[in-house]
């Protein structure tokens, strides 16, 4: 069992919570780049691209979700991701991602470098 | 005499029908109510989250503008969105929805401006576009199970009117729902959108921005009126089903006296039927013994 804190993360969209996880590290489709969050993260408000979630949780598995970007609050130890649409779940036991939908990714990239070209 | 008591019989046959019918869209009515009840808490955390983000950004800050807040100059032509049902049978949802719309669009028209109505709903577009009025877009065939995507088809639109169309206004007219038994028709102001910021929720938290709070606050806003319209199409979806919903209970109570009423007619047609008869058979039998 690993010591590494854990807290807790929710993705919301208007039609429902998408999910809702315990989780030891986040990292974030952020309008600047990707952006890493673990425990203890300080407050932040951030804008996300439509891209890719990454999660991993105290046990060790990883998931990847794919939204269509929106927004990221961080405060008290508790994650809050704002997203109009979950578009993919992926859960993996492994580092392991070789059986991620590669339209769907491949959509959500030209989606997020279609914006990107926008700013 | 007998042929008025069988016509009799089929009419409460004919009425029995149409109570199960009329039943059965209570039924089919009390669900959907339920499906978009659920919509609205499920869309609750997403809503209250944003609200709050959107609280945060505006704390002492006033340069904070977005197109789609900033008041514009009148040239005098204003958008209204009217929400019905696209289907009848639910009582006066409909017609209320209209007078209350009509009304505003006529006083404005009186005051010499120019009016266009987006109808959400078969039923207001049928009524508007057979009159006088101009109607721009329409938008039919949603449906309590509503996804927020294809709501943002019809934010996309209205949000279109504001900043490209040229309108200096966005009004909705829409049935605020109170309760089961009261759904209340009203007009609010749409766009230019009112970001209001409630004092109570004041937080004192540090937060790191990024990027910069002008640059959340525009990507959020167009976010924001899309989330504010689901929750309108979400409540008028609640509206229509409960006014259905009363609408076709009334409808199977009345059937209920109906039926009763004819029912007493069909017994004492029947039994003035066999009054008549017996008498028959006692004078027969009288006059054949006397």
């Amino acid at each position: 069992m690993s010591m590494t804190k854990s807290f807790q993360m929710d993705i919301v969209t208007p039609d429902k919570t998408a999910l809702s996880r315990e989780v030891t590290s986040l990292v974030v489709p952020a309008a600047e780049g990707y952006l890493g969050v673990l425990a203890n993260h300080a407050p932040m408000m951030a804008e996300l691209m439509p891209g890719r979630i990454q999660i991993k949780e105290p046990n060790g598995k990883k998931a990847i979700i794919v939204v269509s970007g929106g927004f990221m609050e961080v405060k008290d130890n508790k994650v809050s991701i704002l997203a109009e649409s979950v578009d993919y779940i992926e859960e993996a036991s492994v580092a392991d991602f070789s059986g991620l939908d590669m339209r769907k990714a491949e959509e959500a990239l030209k989606e997020a470098k279609k914006r990107l070209a926008e700013l | 005499m007998a042929g008025g008591a069988r016509a009799l019989k089929r009419r409460i046959k004919v009425v029995k029908n149409t109570q199960q019918i009329t039943n059965a869209m209570k039924m089919v009515a009390a669900a959907k109510l339920k499906v978009a009840q659920a919509k609205i808490e499920a869309a609750a955390p997403y809503t209250d989250k944003m609200q709050e983000i959107l609280n945060r950004l505006l704390q002492g800050t006033d340069k904070l503008s977005h197109p789609l807040t900033v008041e514009k100059e009148g040239n005098n032509r204003l958008a209204l969105v009217i929400f019905t049902s696209d289907r009848g049978l639910c009582g006066s949802f409909n017609s209320n929805l209209i007078r209350k719309g009509q009304t505003f669009v006529d006083s404005l028209l009186k005051e010499g401006k120019q009016v266009s109505l987006m109808a959400v709903g078969e039923r207001g577009y049928a009524y508007f576009s057979k009159r006088k009025y101009r109607v721009i877009a329409s938008h039919t065939g949603l449906e309590p199970k509503i996804r927020f995507q294809d709501c943002k088809r019809i934010g996309d639109r209205i949000k279109e009117l504001y900043t490209e169309d040229d309108f200096d206004s966005v009004h909705i007219c829409y049935p605020k729902f109170k309760n089961t038994m009261t759904v209340i028709p009203t007009v609010i102001p749409f766009l230019p959108l009112a970001a209001e910021i409630s004092p109570s929720n004041e937080s004192d938290t540090d937060y790191i921005f990024e990027p910069e709070v002008e640059k959340l606050y525009n990507s959020l806003i167009p976010r924001y009126v899309d989330m504010q319209l689901f929750r309108l199409l979400i409540e008028s979806m609640t509206s229509e089903y409960a006014t259905r919903m009363t609408a076709m209970t009334a409808a199977t109570d009345n059937a209920d006296e109906v039926i009763d009423n004819l029912t007493i007619t069909y017994n004492k047609m029947r039994q003035s039927a066999i009054t008549s008869e017996l008498l028959d058979i006692v004078g027969g039998a009288n006059a054949l013994s006397g």
